[in-house]
């Protein structure tokens, strides 16, 4: 999962097909992460595109530190969409959530379930049951041991089953 | 080794199979195809356009950054001058100086004699002395009133000669005339310098002291001034012969 170094010089190097392999990989990624913030598939890929320019502008700055790249491509969606957010809440005049439009009852409950846990425990359990990636990937990704990940999961997933019990749903 | 006291329970299949279940709606979905597209080809475009990256070894942020450290340093060293009681804008002004040094902005003499002369006028009680030594060692440092005090005595003082100095005021008359007064006592190459016929002879006042504070003779000197608003010449003549003992 983690680029190599001769990878992350072609990046640097801004090498079109180094940029266009790695848009192929992670673009799904990115867009999913930022739609389970924003909850508008629109909002979310115009996002992900923003998330590849600005990495491709920032790649100078970027220090390899052993995690792999898809990191801090989430890093910056994370960003835009609480940016993205709080501009929302400002032009609506309050801080609530944006109203759901197309998705289905059960992808509220899933987005919810995500909103209601703390910021570590929803990117392990995002990258855990939404994206698929193992404890080791997960570990890998967010610069924690293993331990740590398992620990923020169960954490996670005890108080999703707090939160859902009334609705039935048993995560 | 790591020890934990509390393991943390494995999730069996089914917990992580209800956990996937509950996240399949998000996990499912696909951007779409047009967007990713159009998404790719504005990065690539971007990449063909911006070009390699170019690493720089220092930034101007970093050089700011870095200025805005030495200039902080400085501030610290002149408040804790401050606390401290001490000359609080030595230390500061020492340092500038050195790194106006180094950047040959400044000449490190200059910077002494300048250094000298300041802190000559900050000293009240060694100003007569260091001003007399320079003068008698030739430096025109700007203490002119001793020279022209030593080569013209008490009686033959010259007119300009306050000009030149540091001042025509009466206060800088007087002073002068004390440093003059310190000279012939204390004797040296400023005594000898001066002609015998200008200056009084010493035999004459045999209980002529040196004036010890030059402030102290100001003092001296000013009630006699104001009480008797006489001439300059009238002035030094009495005073030869009206303090006690003298004559």
């Amino acid at each position: 999962m983690s680029e190599s170094a001769e990878q992350l010089s072609l990046l640097r190097q801004r090498d079109a097909g180094a940029w266009a392999a790695l848009f192929d990989q992670h673009y799904a990624l990115v867009v999913r992460a930022a739609f389970s913030r924003v909850r508008e598939q629109q909002i979310a890929e115009d996002i992900a595109a923003q998330v590849f320019l600005e990495a491709m502008e920032g790649i100078g700055r970027y220090r390899d530190r052993g995690k792999p790249i898809a990191a801090w491509l989430l890093t910056i969606a994370r960003h835009r969409a609480i940016d993205w957010l709080r501009k929302a809440a400002r032009e609506r005049g309050n801080a609530s959530e944006p109203s759901v439009d197309g998705p289905e009852e059960r992808l509220t409950v899933a987005l919810d379930a995500l909103a209601s846990v703390t910021g570590d425990q929803r990117t392990v359990i995002h990258l855990r049951f939404v994206e698929g990636y193992s404890i080791e990937e997960v570990a890998q990704l967010t610069g924690r041991s293993c331990g740590a990940v398992k620990a923020l999961q169960h954490r996670g997933l005890a108080r999703l089953r707090r939160l859902l019990e009334p609705t039935g749903v048993h995560p | 080794m790591m020890v934990r006291l509390f393991p943390i329970p494995e999730l069996g299949p089914a917990q992580e199979a209800a956990a996937a279940a509950l996240f399949a709606p998000l996990a499912s979905l696909q951007p779409s195809a047009g967007a990713a597209v159009a998404a790719r080809a504005r990065l690539l475009q971007a990449a063909a356009e911006a070009g390699p990256v170019v690493e720089r070894p220092a930034t101007a942020r970093r050089l700011v950054f870095a200025g805005a450290a030495g200039l902080g340093a400085l501030a610290a060293v002149g408040a804790v001058g401050a606390i401290t009681g001490q000359d609080e804008l030595r230390t500061p002004v020492t340092v500038i100086e050195r790194v106006a040094e180094q950047v040959g902005m400044k000449d490190k003499e200059d910077t002494d004699d300048v250094r000298d002369d300041n802190s000559g006028r900050r000293s009240g009680d060694d100003r007569s002395g260091t001003g007399a030594g320079d003068d008698s060692a030739g430096d025109s440092s700007g203490h002119g009133s001793g020279s022209d005090d030593d080569s013209g005595g008490v009686d033959s003082r010259k007119p300009d000669a306050d000009t030149s100095g540091s001042g025509a005021s009466k206060d800088d008359e007087i002073r002068g005339r004390d440093a003059s007064v310190e000279d012939a006592a204390g004797g040296g190459d400023i005594a000898g310098s001066s002609s015998p016929g200008t200056r009084p002879d010493p035999t004459s006042e045999p209980d002529r002291t040196p004036v010890p504070h030059r402030t102290a003779a100001l003092d001296e000197a000013r009630p006699e001034a104001q009480s008797t608003a006489t001439p300059s010449s009238e002035r030094e003549g009495g005073r030869g012969t009206g303090r006690p003992g003298g004559g």
